[in-house]
């Protein structure tokens, strides 16, 4: 029996900010700006609210069943065959999820940094850091997150507000001018960057429960709700809603626009840095789900005999998933409903039975 | 320690024939032949060397003098049999053998020569206490008596080692230092099963949470004021005989930059040369692994004018930048072996001859650009900046691995293997202690500490980390 593994309320925040906003920032605003044009920000901030209902919904079903995760559950809620067969669906997922994530890292870097060095190196070692970290256990890169999180937060920053100067604030204007409905024809992207929390439905009955775990999880949405919209902001004002849907990767061309003290320019290992670590610690999340799923399905005594098979399934799903940069983007972008379908319905299909079951009225599950 | 015992018979000669069986027949164990007062004969036994002369003298002049009454020792003092009588005299004791009652009495006259009281060479120190270690037991726990005069300090005396009892001391302070932690210490050093122990690292080996990493668990120190500072904070301190280092524990990662001297300096001074020390820790950790990544892979981050310096110092060298990297580091890190060997006088003229002569030559025959020498001498000298204790060799170490992850994905494998580092260090524990604390799990006011050396009257609660029973320092003095 391995040991039980728990993190703290400030953890759980890390790991929610991080995996949410670091990948998210990078081609958010070019995608958004596709829908929105300059009030993007307001998509933005629209996906925020949904990020907190998928939040709502998570939360809920942990304090009707406050030592299952979501695998546990739905056996527990649809019964062994149903439910193993919904809980084999959202572990897939997950592993799915790993993937793209995996695939994500290595494009960035063929097309930002260096074409020379192969893409299969690069999904090697985002394979290879998820894997040691899944080994090495769910307090380790919580308290890992912890550090990465200064990191990511005080780079975004820093960069918005190097760049400050050159803004351009009429780039905004004029605010919604056709309302506030035509923006939200772009909520499905948004909302499956902002509410790509399914991870913590594995993690919360891993938390140290204490009053302020709602108000840190709610927190953490709303910091990453407004480090994304300063990235749209930062984006629309310095280039206009034209030209950022244009780059591919705008917070690229943002950190290069840096120019401190006339000489020091291309801050650009700050951005491998904070893609890095947030793509590190996106995939390990996910990674460690999948693994924690797989362990409680299969009911296996040793999940960490299963880790390197499933790497190696993460590694060849990632390589063929998609062509290129372009087939991911707008994979993305139209498939958004795919990711939408198991970040809100799955979890609010599992609530609504449970409320149906009237599990609901009961203070506590036995396990 | 012998489980069959033989106890001393009325016979005296019988008694030195076991007692010369048992010790394997060493010659430097002498009889000698003396009579009390009573007219009484008795033997006394002693291994040359191994006592001190005056007072041995003293003794063997005097014995006539003495009743039976003078050696009425309680049990303590009591040998009765030749087993624990043979244990007596290894350790430095004289052994007057009496046939009535049949027993000997054991009389500490341990005297061998040892260096007296130094400046600790390995933790030198420009302001504050010069007093080191030694490596004598007795002499080690009264210099922390010395320097913390407490009624609280507690020292409990072991032995270890099977074939050879090696005296060691566990101290701790009553009200301060957790009573779990302690007796997890202690159950740790139960179950040590070695035959012999060769100095505190062994001690650290058997006790440490993880025995197959690269990175200290525990600290090591050979001043007096250190081992106090560290008592106070809820910690514990392992003396051992032999040896002038001195284990502390738990231990974290950051102490490591730490120094007792940030203390005696104000505390402006304190926390910038703390701070600079961990801003060297990174620079010898990464530098080599960041010019090798830049070169290779990412010269269109380097401004034009530098990157044309740059290519203009590489040109006649015909080696990759990861090939020169590791020949400097190497060549650098047996210069530095080579210094530390030699006798001092000697040692200088190696730095000269390697530094200059070598590193020159090496420049000006094409094999090494000069900026790679400048990369070289900059990680080294920015280890040196650190307390020679293990970490500082782990990063020395893991430099040459940084530097290859460089060498394959540039700044990816840099990031990549700065987070498999942080992964590792995240999932370690000293007697339960997060070695990444305070930074991961994160304590805001804690870290601050660490980092920044806080004015002391400000400094008035105890790190959480070590649990201490008593938070406080002292009241009322926070800010």
């Amino acid at each position: 029996m391995e040991r039980r593994e728990v993190i703290s309320n400030f953890q759980l925040m890390s790991l929610i900010v991080i995996s949410t906003i670091g990948t998210s920032s990078l081609y958010a605003p070019a995608t958004l700006v596709r829908y929105a044009e300059r009030n993007s920000w307001f998509l933005v901030l629209a996906g925020g609210l949904t990020g907190l209902l998928n939040l709502l919904i998570l939360m809920t079903l942990n304090r009707m069943y406050p030592d299952k995760n979501l695998i546990r559950i739905c056996k527990h809620v649809l019964g062994p065959w149903i439910g193993g067969l919904l809980a084999f669906a959202v572990i897939f997922y997950f592993i799915d999820v790993t993937a793209w994530i995996v695939r994500e890292f290595a494009q960035f870097f063929i097309v930002a940094l260096s074409p020379v060095i192969p893409q299969s190196w690069y999904l090697a070692t985002g394979v290879i850091m998820g894997a040691y970290a899944v080994y090495r256990g769910l307090e380790a890169f919580s308290r890992v997150s912890e550090i990465v999180l200064f990191v990511i937060v005080f780079t975004f920053l820093g960069i918005y507000a190097a760049l400050s100067w050159q803004y351009h604030p009429e780039y905004l204007l004029p605010i919604l001018e056709n309302g506030w409905l035509e923006p939200l024809s772009g909520i499905i992207p948004v909302a499956s960057w902002l509410g790509d929390l399914m991870f913590i439905s594995m993690m919360l009955n891993h938390v140290r429960r204490t009053k302020k775990t709602a108000a840190y999880a709610v927190g953490a949405v709303a910091v990453t709700t407004v480090l994304l919209m300063l990235s749209v902001l930062s984006c629309t004002l310095l280039f206009g809603a034209k030209a950022s849907e244009s780059f591919t990767y705008p917070s690229i061309s943002l950190i290069q626009n840096i120019r401190l003290f006339r000489y020091i320019e291309r801050f650009d290992a700050a951005l491998v840095a904070v893609w890095v670590m947030s793509c590190f610690i996106k995939l390990t999340v996910y990674f460690w789900s999948a693994q924690q799923g797989l362990a409680d399905l299969l009911k296996l005594e040793k999940p960490r005999r299963f880790l390197i098979p499933v790497a190696a399934g993460i590694y060849v799903c990632a390589k063929f998933k998609v062509w290129g940069l372009i087939e991911l983007g707008r994979f993305y972008d139209q498939q958004a409903w795919y990711f939408c379908l198991f970040q809100y319905a799955v979890p609010g299909f599992l609530l609504l039975i449970a409320w149906l079951r009237g599990d609901g009225g009961k203070t506590k599950v036995n396990a | 320690m012998n489980a069959r015992q033989t106890e001393f018979s009325e016979d005296l000669a019988e008694n030195v024939r076991r007692i010369r069986d048992c010790m394997q027949h060493t010659d430097d164990l002498i009889f000698v032949d003396r009579e009390l007062a009573s007219g009484e004969p008795i033997k006394i036994a002693y291994l040359q060397g191994l006592t001190d002369d005056r007072r041995l003298e003293y003794l063997l002049a005097h014995a006539k003098e003495f009743g039976n009454e003078d050696f009425a020792f309680g049990d303590d003092g009591w040998r009765k049999s030749i087993q624990q009588g043979a244990e007596s005299l290894a350790a430095g004791q004289a052994l007057l053998l009496f046939a009535n009652p049949p027993g000997a009495a054991a009389i500490d006259l341990l005297g061998v020569q040892l260096r007296s009281v130094e400046e600790p060479s390995s933790e030198s120190t420009v302001k504050g206490p010069r007093s080191g270690f030694t490596e004598s037991l007795t002499n080690n726990l009264a210099l922390v008596r010395y320097y913390c005069p407490s009624p609280q300090l507690k020292i409990e005396s072991r032995k270890i080692g099977r074939l050879s009892p090696t005296p060691l001391a566990v101290l701790s302070v009553g009200g301060i230092t957790n009573p779990s932690i302690l007796k997890e210490v202690h159950r740790r050093i139960d179950e040590i099963t070695a035959d012999f122990i060769v100095g505190s690292n062994a001690i650290e080996e058997w006790i440490a949470d993880h025995r197959g990493t690269l990175f200290p668990m525990v600290e090591s120190t050979e001043r007096p004021d250190r081992v106090v500072g560290a008592l106070m904070d809820g910690r514990i301190a392992i003396i051992v005989q032999g040896t002038p280092f001195v284990i502390l524990l738990p231990f974290v990662f950051l102490q490591a930059f730490q120094v007792g001297e940030d203390y005696f300096w104000n505390f402006y001074i304190g926390s910038l040369l703390r701070m600079l020390r961990i801003f060297c820790g990174l620079i010898g950790l990464l530098l080599p692994g960041f010019y090798v990544a830049t070169v290779t892979y990412h010269h269109e981050l380097v401004p034009t004018a530098l990157l044309q310096s740059i290519a203009a110092a590489k040109e006649p060298v015909p080696f990759p930048a990861v090939v020169e990297s590791f020949a400097m580091m190497f060549a650098f890190e047996i210069m530095r072996e080579a210094g530390i060997r030699m006798p001092k006088q000697i040692g200088q003229a190696v730095s000269i001859v390697g530094a200059l002569i070598l590193g020159q030559a090496a420049v000006e025959a094409g094999i090494v650009s000069p900026i790679m020498v400048i990369v070289a001498a900059l990680t080294g000298i920015c280890t040196f900046t650190l307390p020679p204790n293990a970490m500082n060799y782990a990063i020395r170490l893991l430099q040459f691995g940084m530097t290859f992850l460089a060498s394959l994905l540039g700044y990816v494998g840099l990031v990549a293997g700065i987070i498999v580092l942080l992964i590792y260090l995240a999932s370690l524990r000293s007697f339960g202690v997060p070695y990444l604390g305070p930074a991961a799990p994160l304590n805001a006011q804690e870290l601050t500490d660490v980092i920044v050396r806080r004015p002391i009257p400000w400094d008035s609660k105890r790190p959480t980390l070590f649990r201490a029973i008593n938070p406080y320092r002292f009241r009322g003095g926070d800010k």
